[in-house]
């Protein structure tokens, strides 16, 4: 096992739990201040406002599942009876011409995989429960992207480029269609990991502030103690009479110096500040939910109580129009050794969760329009690391969608005979985001952005959408 | 296909024709090969002269020859090495075509084919494959680009009542539209601005008076008196050292894949502090901070010391430090340094060029790879090997062999002692004598290593780069890469600067020679002549000289988007063709030739804008401006500000009272290269220049109000409104402990609630409360646990963030 690949800083502190990074809900005022004087009439439009797509959507949502650390396609939704057959022997053809680290022979999954619901997709014994939605499921085995080092896999996964800072697929979501709820965010991340990009993976970039992942927060936090920053714990008649203050005073101010769009901007920024105080923590309230959905997601039961949570909030999130939501399960998945226990152990936590997902979503209603996407940042490779590991694999691993236009019940794309390569329908990265986009209703090519100097988008020059796995 | 063919092209191929371009060659291609093409290639490789993916185009035989991402299509004559002959053979890793393999007839002719040397017809070779098209390198119009232009002497033009030049400039401009510049602000208000401007702090009370004073005697001597005192403090440096720094992209982290800790990297922060406080000359700043380790020696300690200091500019931008594939790690570290290099000082987006001719600029990649030689022949790393580390020089000087041996010495007995001190937690409490002896062992150890260390006298190192020797960056010529990739060599790019400015055949800026292991070989950087040297000193002259069209046009255009809140080109990151036109070329070329004549003096600069009328401006409600030129490119008004984020903490700091004023120095702790503390405390009263600046995990405070994202040169902060901005300061604590002690302050140093309102309005706005604003104030503190939630208000609104 590669050292570093766990020398993670793992030390949090309380000043972390007040850490806002980068909201960027409720941006009022666009842009620059140096910009126009303005004239009266300039009325700060709210960028977050939600926009056309391009054209008719599929879903007007992402939920974005993430399995940090990469977990392993042939123990989870990519059977290989050929891997069980040869176990133990060398892998027979080439492997990458840039390794992370040398592997041994083959190694069989430890799990077996059997067929779910009328599709029969086949799903291992690690996702008992999701395998009973396996009629919502599209599986897409073929995926690979290019880096195999965590840091530049996540920063691929998220933001296109695993080489520059980008703007995140959240961020160009946002930018692109804006948000359904004006007093929250339009796209929140939860207990998203610090390292291996950290902001970078919910960051804006050069696109304007307002569509920052909102993190709430970091990975190690029990999802419990999550809140948004800087929100007031009471904000009882006394602050309420100091904003009164702060209001007066700004209004001279602006009397004074009239015809200035962004003093206006500010003094509504406070107003929405401060009903966004009440707001916040509304949404993040669980115990308004029935005893039967808590239970349905695992919240108060070991070991899902943690992720169970984080998937009620997604679902909650979903509900109040927040457009792109991304849930972590946060490095948890990378096992170079100890795959048998560990891996079995993050699918207990997550296994439920997702499920009481898919069903929650399906019986309210929201799983037509909510996109859901699970996986991680690569797979892992089919040849064994020690006695018991799997060394990382971008060359091909699945991810799967729900719902949001996908097609459900089916399987897309194929690896060879033990899953190290994509032989058949490969998805890359960048095909999966121009995908992802277009059950939106946004064409990858068409979103853009002005940046030094040359229009800028989340696939860079390439992407194709994968229409085989839209409805 | 028939047999006969595959026998009929080989025949052609042995019988001696290089392209085996027969008739009979022509038509078996015809047959055979061109309509599998045409039928299972085409369709992504170029039919429509748009779609060609992997970068491979097939239409002719140059481009098949040429290849793409992956390399060459084909090697004529030798199916085995043919990338085109293994990918449709379906069993490695890249499979084409996607949709299903060819026939197996089909894949045998273009094996066949390709054996046969991959004969095509000629005249359609000659046709689609021109050689580039003789001519001038680049168009008349493309030279005659306004920012490769050498800055030209200027004549002030004549303005009746402009006797400051910038104003003449600025005037002339106004009436040629019709307007007037905006009537002057008060005193009170300019040295706000000012004050703020210079060193990022509000003006006192004491400071108001005096210049109050002083301006009702002599309005102009009074301001150029205020100039100059606060370019004599040393906050100055604090305040201008920043905005170098957003352009330096600093941090104190990589960022990137792996969060390491510079534990170092403020030593060139406060480099950059310094200088600016000391003037230094900016092209001498230019020189150390790109080649500061080969500058002629001098016996000046402390100046050598800073000159590799400066290097940190080099070393400290961020990068895949876990990057598996070696070559293109030194890649990209090269492309981050000279992408900060040229935007930073030419305001050139050269890095476009990495995979193509920039598509607006007179930039060929080939002018890129021969200035991105000058990085990858330089050592920026210790290694190579994941996780890789930053290269580090030490400024003190050689130790005596005594110390070095030490030094080993103590390297060894830190392990050793961890070691006994394990073995020794293992030993069973009855093994008395082991116990014992691993005792006394352990005991010897850290007596050794505690005298040691107070023995050998402290290291300094800093983040720095030195001339290339290690891991492939050996002073070479690179290739041009086809579409930035290293597979995938054309042309060697010489040691030649952009030739746009120039020239078309400019010398060689270092001397080179043959480098006999220059081949090509599959999958590896193609590397061309040796260099005599990596040629970052030539690089840093050409960039510093007088005559170089960029550099003091970048810099001053950068003071004065300091000073006018926009440059007087708006992009002032990008002088290209897709950045913004200057909006008064003429001023901006006297300013950059009166810097350039007053010895780079960026003090000098300052002198020279912020005291003319322009800068004096107020705001104008009513202007004709207001329509006629809503951007106010024109200045006839002076811009209102928002204060970024630093000044805006600061000032709280310094109206509350509680900001420590002490210079540089170290924040964030951590093992230097370890990994970084993800969450360091940023309780601090120190002024905001010395927090530590994480990257990918940006102090959340800074990242809400506006800090640029540090991983690369930003001279343009957002300016945005959002309501975490209003959160933060509603309710953060730290806004709240500011309040807390502002108000005690007001308490300290006022003895009526009338007074101390009248300070608290001094104190935060520079100017006293109007009488309904006082009455206001006085009813709100009628109960006096008010005090610190009024405080708060006065911090919290409008007035505090903007300047007018």
């Amino acid at each position: 096992m590669p050292r570093f690949c766990f020398d993670e800083v793992t030390g949090v502190t309380r000043r972390a739990a007040l850490r806002t990074a980068g909201n960027g809900f409720g941006l009022l005022a666009l842009g620059s201040l140096f910009g126009p004087p303005a004239g009266a009439a300039d009325k700060p439009a709210s960028p977050l406002a939600p926009k056309p797509p391009h054209f008719k959507p599929r879903a007007k949502r992402v939920i974005f599942l993430f399995m940090h650390g990469g977990p392993s396609q042939v123990d989870t939704f990519d059977p290989k009876p050929l891997l069980t057959k040869y176990h133990g022997q060398p892998f027979p053809g080439a492997k990458p011409r840039v390794q992370f680290a040398v592997t041994g022979n083959l190694l069989k999954s430890p799990w077996e995989f059997h067929p779910g619901g009328k599709s029969g997709i086949q799903v291992s014994d690690l996702f008992p429960e999701v395998r009973k939605n396996a009629d919502d499921l599209c599986v897409i085995r073929s995926v690979h992207a290019d880096n195999s080092a965590h840091g530049g896999a996540l920063l691929q996964l998220h933001t296109g480029s695993d080489t520059l800072v980008r703007p995140s697929m959240g961020s160009w979501v946002t930018y692109g269609l804006g948000s359904e709820n004006q007093n929250l965010p339009g796209f929140v991340t939860v207990c998203p990991n610090l390292g291996h990009g950290g902001v970078s993976n919910w960051s804006s970039s050069f696109l304007p502030a307002a569509y920052q992942g909102t993190p709430l927060g970091y990975a190690g936090l029990p999802a419990k103690a999550v809140k948004f920053a800087d929100i007031a714990a009471r904000h009882g008649p006394a602050q309420r009479g100091q904003l009164d203050l702060i209001a007066a005073m700004n209004r001279d101010h602006l009397a004074a110096n009239p015809a200035d769009a962004a003093l206006e901007g500010r003094i509504a920024a406070m107003e929405l500040a401060f009903r966004m105080q009440s707001d916040a923590p509304k949404v993040m309230d669980l115990t308004t939910e029935s005893k039967e959905t808590l239970a349905l997601y695992g919240v108060g039961t070991d070991p899902t109580d943690d992720f169970g949570r984080q998937c009620l909030l997604a679902r909650r999130f979903a509900e109040a129009g927040v457009r792109f939501i991304q849930v972590s399960h946060s490095y948890k998945w990378d096992q170079h050794g100890d795959l048998k226990k560990d891996h079995a152990k993050n699918a207990r936590e997550v296994d439920r969760p997702i499920a009481a997902l898919l069903t929650d979503l399906k019986r309210r209603g929201l799983l037509d329009d909510t996109l859901v996407w699970w996986g991680g940042e690569f797979g892992r490779t089919p040849t064994a690391q020690g006695g018991d590991g799997r060394d990382h694999n971008p060359h091909a691993f699945t991810m799967w969608f729900a719902g949001g236009g996908t097609k459900a019940g089916t399987v897309y794309g194929k690896t060879d005979d033990f899953g190290y390569f994509g032989v058949e329908n490969k998805v890359h990265m960048h095909d999966l985001h121009a995908t992802i986009l277009a059950a939106l209703g946004l064409d990858h090519e068409k979103l853009t952005y002005k940046y030094a100097g040359r229009d800028f988008r989340l696939t860079d020059v390439k992407g194709r959408v994968v229409t085989e796995v839209l409805a | 296909m028939p047999r006969s063919f595959a026998a009929l092209l080989i025949a052609v191929a042995v019988s001696g024709s290089a392209r085996g371009q027969t008739p009979q060659a022509v038509e078996a291609f015809e047959k055979s090969v061109r309509p599998v093409l045409v039928e299972h290639c085409l369709g992504c490789h170029g039919a429509d002269g748009k779609k060609v993916k992997g970068g491979l185009n097939l239409t002719t035989r140059a481009h098949l020859l040429a290849g793409g991402d992956s390399g060459p299509g084909v090697v004529p004559g030798d199916a085995a090495k043919s990338l085109l002959v293994a990918v449709v053979q379906y069993d490695g890793e890249m499979k084409m075509p996607p949709k299903g393999k060819l026939k197996d007839a089909e894949v045998a002719a273009l094996t066949a084919w390709v054996r046969a040397g991959a004969p095509w017809p000629a005249a359609e070779a000659a046709a689609v494959a021109p050689p580039k098209p003789a001519g001038p390198l680049f168009t008349a119009e493309q030279k005659a680009f306004w920012a490769f232009q050498p800055v030209k002497p200027v004549a002030v033009p004549a303005v009746p009542g402009a006797a400051h030049p910038v104003d003449a400039f600025l005037r002339a401009a106004l009436a040629a539209k019709g307007l007037t510049p905006a009537p002057p602000a008060t005193a009170a208000v300019w040295l706000r601005r000012v004050t703020y401007d210079l060193i990022g702090l509000p003006p006192t009370p004491g400071e108001l008076d005096a210049f109050a004073g002083a301006f009702a005697a002599d309005p102009r001597a009074a301001r150029a008196a205020a100039v100059d005192r606060l370019l004599a403090s040393p906050h100055y440096g604090e305040r201008w050292g920043r905005h170098w720094l957003d352009v330096a992209r600093y941090a104190d982290s990589n960022g990137m894949d792996e969060n390491i800790h510079f534990d170092t990297a403020w030593r060139y922060r406060d480099y950059v502090v310094r200088s600016f406080n000391a003037d230094k000359p900016f092209d001498r700043f230019v020189r150390e901070q790109l080649a500061g380790d080969l500058l002629p020696k001098t016996d000046d300690a402390a100046a050598t010391a800073d000159r590799l200091t400066a290097l940190g500019y080099l070393a400290v931008g961020p990068k895949l430090l876990a990057e598996p594939d070696k070559q293109k790690m030194l890649l990209d570290i090269a492309d981050e340094q000279l992408d900060t290099v040229s935007r930073g000082v030419m305001g050139l987006t050269l890095s476009c060029a990495r995979c193509h001719d920039h598509k607006f600029d007179p930039l060929p990649a080939r002018d890129y790879y021969s200035l991105l030689a000058v990085f990858t022949s330089t050592r920026t790393m210790q290694g190579l090997g994941t996780v890789a580390k930053v290269f580090e020089r030490t400024l003190t000087a050689p130790e005596p062999p005594e110390h070095v041996a030490l030094r080993a010495r103590l390297a060894a007995a830190r392990p050793e002692l961890r070691k006994v001190e394990k073995a020794f937690a293992k030993l069973p409490p009855a093994d008395a004598a082991g116990r014992a002896a691993a005792h006394t062992k352990a005991r010897d150890l850290r007596t050794l290593i505690r005298w040691g260390e107070k023995l050998l006298p402290p290291q300094v190192v800093v983040l720095g780069v030195e001339e290339g020797g290690a891991y492939g960056t050996r002073p070479r010529n690179l290739y041009v890469q086809a579409r930035g990739n290293y597979g995938t060599p054309l042309e060697e790019a010489p040691a030649q600067f952009l030739r746009v400015i120039a020239g078309d055949a400019p010398p060689s800026f270092v001397s080179t020679a043959p480098n006999p292991a220059d081949a090509a070989a599959p999958n590896v950087t193609r590397f061309g002549r040796l260099r005599a040297s990596s040629g970052r000193l030539e690089l840093a002259e050409w960039l510093a000289s007088p005559a170089h069209p960029l550099t003091a046009r970048v810099f001053v255009n950068r003071v004065w988007k300091h000073h006018f809140g926009e440059g007087l080109v708006r992009s002032v990151d990008n002088f290209g063709r897709l950045g913004d036109r200057p909006t008064h070329p003429d001023l901006l070329d006297w300013l950059a030739g009166r810097f350039v004549a007053d010895g780079w003096s960026v003090k000098t600069l300052h002198r020279t804008i912020l005291l003319s009328d322009a800068y004096a401006m107020g705001q104008a409600v009513d202007s004709p401006g207001r329509t006629a030129d809503p951007d106010n490119r024109l200045l006839w008004q002076y811009p209102r500000r928002r204060l970024e984020a630093e000044p805006l903490r600061d000032a709280m700091l310094a109206v509350a009272g509680t900001l420590d004023p002490a210079f540089g120095g170290k924040m964030l702790k951590g093992a230097n290269q370890g990994y970084t503390d993800e969450n360091p405390s940023y309780a601090s009263d120190r002024r905001s220049v010395y927090l530590p600046v994480l990257r990918s995990n940006l102090f959340d405070f800074f990242q809400t109000f506006d800090f640029p994202e540090p991983g690369a040169v930003n001279g343009r902060r957002e300016s945005t409104v959002v309501a975490p901005q209003s959160l933060w300061l509603m309710n953060n604590p730290f806004v709240a402990n500011q309040a807390t002690a502002f108000a005690a302050r007001l308490h300290r140093e006022a003895a009526t609630d009338e007074a101390r309102v009248t300070l608290a309005y001094r104190l935060a706005y520079a100017r006293p409360p109007r009488p309904a604003e006082l009455a206001r104030a006085l009813d709100y503190v009628k109960d006096p646990a008010a005090w610190p939630r009024f405080a708060h208000a006065l911090l919290a609104a409008n007035e505090f963030q903007y300047l007018n």
